[in-house]
């Protein structure tokens, strides 16, 4: 990144911006003591590959769509990659593939449509996105207003600038769509034992739906049953404990609440169980409306 | 692996999470002072292994990482932990004529809006631990008789920079935000600084003192928009 401002600038503009697209790179480490969250892209797994895909660096900031894809004409050429969720991407109406390396032409537009298997995708330029940096992270923070785009969401009629990088790697280097898997692996919480056997079953049999009161601070799992919700011995802790992604609270409604990378670092409900750090990116695919199961490692 | 860890007399159980997580907490209901200021001189260790540190008033949060192994834990047993008297005295202003709650204080706490605050200012608080949002910080320090519980529904918007309680705590709004504590008072400044680090001018075992400033003051401050430490001089 030396002589960044020798590097030639390319341009972009938004034309349609879902209601939550937002820059991202793998977060804001090392400050959660000061209930300071971690942001990053939600897949993270998604995000570091569409950067490998095109030779930058695994942190290099890139676009995260949530839901539907954004509308985009580049006013630059570029390479770019388009990895998670699959929204039908179409340059100037023409179907384009993800997870590989993609020439766009000045002028050139990318759309698509409602995400599919999976509920985040991600456009990554060969290039460094000018971005609100804080704490070495251009993750975009909503609540503080921090990182990404001007600490802003992305919205139609922005215009991101990006540096140029060389590339270090083939300009055709390809890699398999990563699996969509709603079958959740975790572990027990430090108060598993808070359950009661009915709930404890409950949490691993039952099918539970990403609630439509779901976003980057949490998310909230509902059922149809009654036997959905579940029932703590103690439905509520004497102290603040901390929390963290993946997570899962059962506050005193017996909806699930699991901790996601914009959530708050302290809370007073029993931690059931969290998920598996591997699975995270896996749980963050799984749109709203959309059933997830649980699977808990003995 | 180290089953406890002494901290001023009193054992702390060590948790280890698959090694995704240790958490340290304390074994009893007793008196958690120290705890978060443990968690800070742990945070400050820089440690390879250990990626975050999370403390509140009964546990400490260690999230690992792939060069964590149970031995080098240990080393944890040796942090010395400043001590609390050591801690810095600040003062912070507070313009308390904002509507707030100050009904519910009034009702439940059965002395008046300028009784209440007389006592508040004669009081130190000391920082307990951070959490909810970044810069929100929990004070300890509330006689039980001026302590007001949690709303049971939380008003949808409480804006950046006011002081409220809830329950034992006092504790301030860095940012806008829904909340279920009660509002008595506005800073005229911003105890959260991004471009500081840390972002937070406070820290565990900080001893706070509340001023009360008039309009014109607050007004004045607000638009220098100075940091707690330059108030502080």
């Amino acid at each position: 990144m030396d002589n960044i401002e020798n590097t030639k600038l390319g341009k972009l503009k938004i034309i349609k911006a879902g209601s939550l697209c937002s820059i991202q790179d793998l977060g804001r480490k090392g400050w959660a003591f000061y209930a300071i969250p971690q942001s990053g892209a939600m897949d993270s797994k998604s995000a570091s590959l569409a950067n490998e895909i095109l030779g930058n660096p695994e942190n290099n900031p890139v676009i995260e769509c949530t839901g539907i894809a954004a509308t985009i004409e580049f006013q630059s050429d570029a390479s770019i990659s388009l990895t998670g969720g699959d929204p039908s991407w179409l340059i100037d109406g023409q179907p384009i593939s993800r997870y590989k390396n993609i020439t766009i032409k000045k002028g050139q537009i990318l759309s698509g449509g409602k995400i599919t298997h999976g509920f985040r995708s991600y456009i990554a330029i060969n290039g460094i996105l000018e971005t609100q940096e804080i704490y070495g992270s251009s993750s975009f923070y909503l609540n503080a207003n921090i990182g990404g785009h001007n600490g802003q969401l992305i919205k139609a009629g922005d215009v991101l600038k990006w540096h140029e990088i060389q590339s270090t790697k083939a300009t055709n280097f390809t890699n398999k769509p990563r699996p969509f898997i709603s079958k959740i692996k975790l572990k027990k919480g430090p108060e598993f034992d808070f359950l009661d056997t009915q709930s404890k079953s409950a949490l691993t049999e039952n099918v539970f739906y990403i609630s439509k009161d779901s976003n980057r601070m949490g998310a909230r799992l509902e059922g149809d049953k009654l036997s959905d919700r579940l029932h703590c011995t103690q439905p509520s802790l004497l102290n603040s404990v901390v929390v963290f992604p993946g997570i899962l609270q059962v506050p005193p409604s017996g909806q699930i609440l699991v901790i996601l990378q914009d959530g708050q670092t302290t809370g007073g409900y029993p931690r059931i169980a969290y998920i598996d750090a591997s699975h995270l990116d896996f749980f963050n695919q799984i749109a709203i409306g959309r059933a997830v199961k649980f699977q808990l490692k003995k | 692996m180290l089953k406890s860890v002494q901290l001023n007399n009193i054992d702390l159980e060590v948790r280890n999470f698959n090694g995704d997580f240790i958490l340290l907490s304390l074994l009893s209901n007793k008196n958690a002072v120290g705890l978060c200021l443990f968690g800070k001189a742990i945070l400050d260790k820089n440690f390879d292994f250990i990626e975050e540190v999370i403390a509140t008033e009964t546990e400490i949060y260690l999230k690992l990482n792939k060069l964590f192994n149970p031995n080098k834990l240990e080393q944890i047993k040796d942090i010395e932990i400043p001590s609390a008297v050591q801690s810095a005295e600040i003062k912070i202003p507070i313009y308390f004529e904002v509507e707030g709650d100050w009904k519910t204080i009034e009702n439940i706490s059965g002395i008046n809006k300028q009784q209440y605050i007389e006592k508040l200012l004669k009081l130190d608080f000391t920082i307990a631990m951070f959490g909810f949002l970044p810069g929100f910080v929990y004070m300890n320090g509330l006689p039980k008789n001026m302590q007001i519980p949690r709303k049971a529904t939380a008003a949808k918007y409480i804006p950046k920079n006011s002081l409220a309680i809830g329950n034992q705590y006092m504790g301030i709004y860095s940012l806008n935000s829904p909340g279920g504590w009660n509002v008595i008072g506005q800073l005229p400044i911003s105890i959260l600084d991004f471009d500081s680090l840390p972002a937070i001018c406070l820290q565990p075992s900080d001893k706070i003192k509340f001023d009360q400033i008039d309009y014109a003051s607050y007004s004045l401050l607000k638009n220098k928009s100075i940091s707690i430490k330059e108030y502080n001089g």
